[in-house]
């Protein structure tokens, strides 16, 4: 499995506060990556890290197998593309210009890519108009468009969506999901919208405090939000066999001794009244209907 | 490095105040000659171009200074608030470079100010005023002294400007410090002239009496003034400088400990 990046430990302290504890984190190529957390969960801090804004205070990283005290990072940050927080852009200039601005930086005299990175982010129509009279969804398109001069294999985006309107974050979505689908680019994209992220992301990291709680690939997720009922019976030995023969159902999984969990939409009164047939006691009846919200909050400890 | 070069010039030939303070500075030339002019009919023939030019180091009040520091600071500071000084790490410009493509690009505006003082002096003071009998290598050494004074402001500026990462704070330290420094200047100067007193002897005279600092004083206030650019740009705009060549030799150690302190300081500074 080849890994885009991989933290191992990583730490940043401010004034003896560890705003990132000890992360390690996994993207693998191909990945939309989600990363969830609180405000001041340290996600943003992360990906300053991973970007080189900010120094560390422990652990490191590993970008592209580019290992960050090593010469070669700044080769690897080269294919990488990233807004932290608010899209880079030069407000006096029009896009071309900001396009423009960049390419030379990075080396790209062929202006002939800036048209068409325009017209990949549907900005191709704005002329001569300055960035400062964009709307925030036409400035977002444009920090990406930003973010992809280089043709990077890698974009890290922090809270893209933040502050647009239903239209512009669908647009953004869209053109996120082309990204990874046409280009293969592999994205790392904090939000807190996440119902917007669950339908995005193939994977995600949740951090909170600092720590990064859990990393879940998105069929993992679904594994674990999907909608069930969960019994609480005196013994499940004979569980299986009053569910398929007595009930006809088949999408179950006995978790314990004592627990079973069903998938399926069931009549909670015949299940009660098979289970008293068959010699079970039903003490405990829990409906499970999770977001990655609910699953979040949950893993979290509550909106608290 | 030449990549980020190419994209700072892209830049700088579009930033509107550069074209407005070359605008100023040329005016400031323009104005200089007049009035020098104006002298040269009431007094005689020693107030020529020699006088411009000495008066362009700075006009007794560091002008070169604030205007260095309101170019460098504004460039600078502009690429901070906009969030591209972000995206030139994000990518992989490298620290060490980006500065030094900043404190060149700084450079070169701040030099074409000063150029566009002096081009007018040199065009209308010339057919206006005469350089008198003034010597070329003189000359030549009065002018390289100001180029490399403002090549020092631009380091210096660059640096604060580089590690402050504000376009305020460095206006206020680049104006403000190049006053302070300017003024604790002068107050050497008077100090060092030594002081007027009434003479015993006549009622209506004055007589100086040197300076009465310790040597080890003294001398501690002459390096200082020699060797802060605002102190140059004092001393050569009364006409009292001579010593170009160690003006010259001061500002370029400005030009190298601000660069290499502020690029090697820059790797260390984390980014918002």
């Amino acid at each position: 499995m080849e890994y885009v990046l991989r933290t191992y430990g990583l730490t940043k302290r401010y004034k003896d506060v560890s705003v990132v504890n000890n992360v390690s984190m996994n993207i693998r190529r191909g990945e939309i990556y989600g990363f969830v957390g609180r405000n001041g969960a340290g996600k943003t801090t992360v990906m300053r890290l991973i970007c080189g804004l900010i120094g560390k205070d422990g652990g490191t990283y590993e970008l592209f197998g580019k290992s960050d005290g090593s010469a070669a990072i700044n080769g690897a940050r080269r294919r990488t593309g990233a807004i932290i927080e608010t899209p880079s852009v030069y407000p006096e200039m029009t896009a071309y210009q900001n396009l423009k601005e960049q390419c030379l930086a990075l080396g790209i005299s062929d202006e002939k890519v800036i048209p068409s990175l325009l017209a990949y982010v549907g900005l191709e129509n704005t002329g001569k108009k300055k960035a400062r009279n964009f709307s925030l969804g036409m400035r977002q398109r444009l920090g990406i468009a930003m973010a992809l001069v280089g043709s990077p294999d890698f974009i890290i985006l922090d809270e893209p969506v933040n502050g647009l309107d239903p239209q512009g974050i669908v647009e953004i979505r869209e053109l996120l999901l082309r990204l990874n689908r046409e280009k293969s680019i592999t994205i790392l994209i904090s939000s807190h919208i996440l119902g917007e992220l669950s339908k995005l992301a193939t994977c995600y990291g949740f951090i909170e405090k600092g720590n990064l709680l859990k990393e879940i690939s998105a069929a993992e997720l679904e594994e674990a939000c999907r909608k069930s009922v969960r019994l609480s019976v005196s013994d499940t030995e004979k569980v299986p066999y009053i569910l398929e023969r007595g009930l006809g159902l088949t999408d179950f999984k006995i978790l314990s001794d004592t627990e079973v969990e069903i998938y399926t939409d069931v009549k909670i009164g015949e299940v009660a009244l098979a289970l008293h047939a068959g010699g079970i006691e039903l003490f405990r009846v829990r409906e499970k209907d999770e977001d990655l919200e609910g699953y979040f909050l949950n893993l979290v400890g509550g909106v608290g | 490095m030449f990549k980020l070069l190419r994209a700072d010039f892209y830049r700088a030939f579009r930033f509107k105040i550069f074209y407005l303070l070359i605008s100023v500075n040329a005016l400031v030339g323009l104005i200089s000659v007049l009035n020098m002019y104006s002298y040269r009919m009431a007094f005689g023939v020693q107030y020529n171009a020699v006088r411009v030019l000495e008066q362009g180091m700075g006009g007794g009040f560091s002008f070169l200074g604030i205007l260095s520091a309101i170019i460098v600071a504004i460039f600078i500071g502009h690429e901070y608030s906009s969030g591209a000084m972000r995206n030139k790490i994000m990518v992989g410009c490298g620290r060490s470079k980006i500065y030094l493509s900043k404190f060149i690009v700084s450079a070169v505006m701040c030099v074409a100010v000063y150029f566009s003082y002096h081009a007018v002096n040199f065009i209308l003071g010339s057919v206006l005023l005469g350089w008198g009998d003034a010597v070329f290598s003189d000359v030549l050494m009065l002018f390289l002294a100001g180029l490399f004074l403002t090549l020092a402001y631009c380091g210096i500026f660059t640096f604060i400007s580089m590690l402050s990462k504000s376009t305020v704070l460095s206006l206020i330290f680049g104006i403000l410090g190049s006053l302070a420094v300017l003024m604790a200047v002068m107050i050497l100067l008077g100090g060092l002239q030594g002081e007027y007193i009434a003479d015993p002897n006549d009622p209506n005279g004055a007589i100086l009496v040197p300076c009465r600092w310790p040597a080890w004083l003294q001398w501690l206030a002459r390096a200082f003034i020699n060797v802060m650019p605002s102190g140059q740009s004092a001393i050569i705009s009364m006409g009292e400088g001579s010593r170009y060549g160690l003006y010259i030799a001061l500002s370029a150690v400005w030009v190298v400990l601000s660069g290499a302190g502020g690029a090697l300081l820059f790797r260390k500074v984390d980014l918002k």
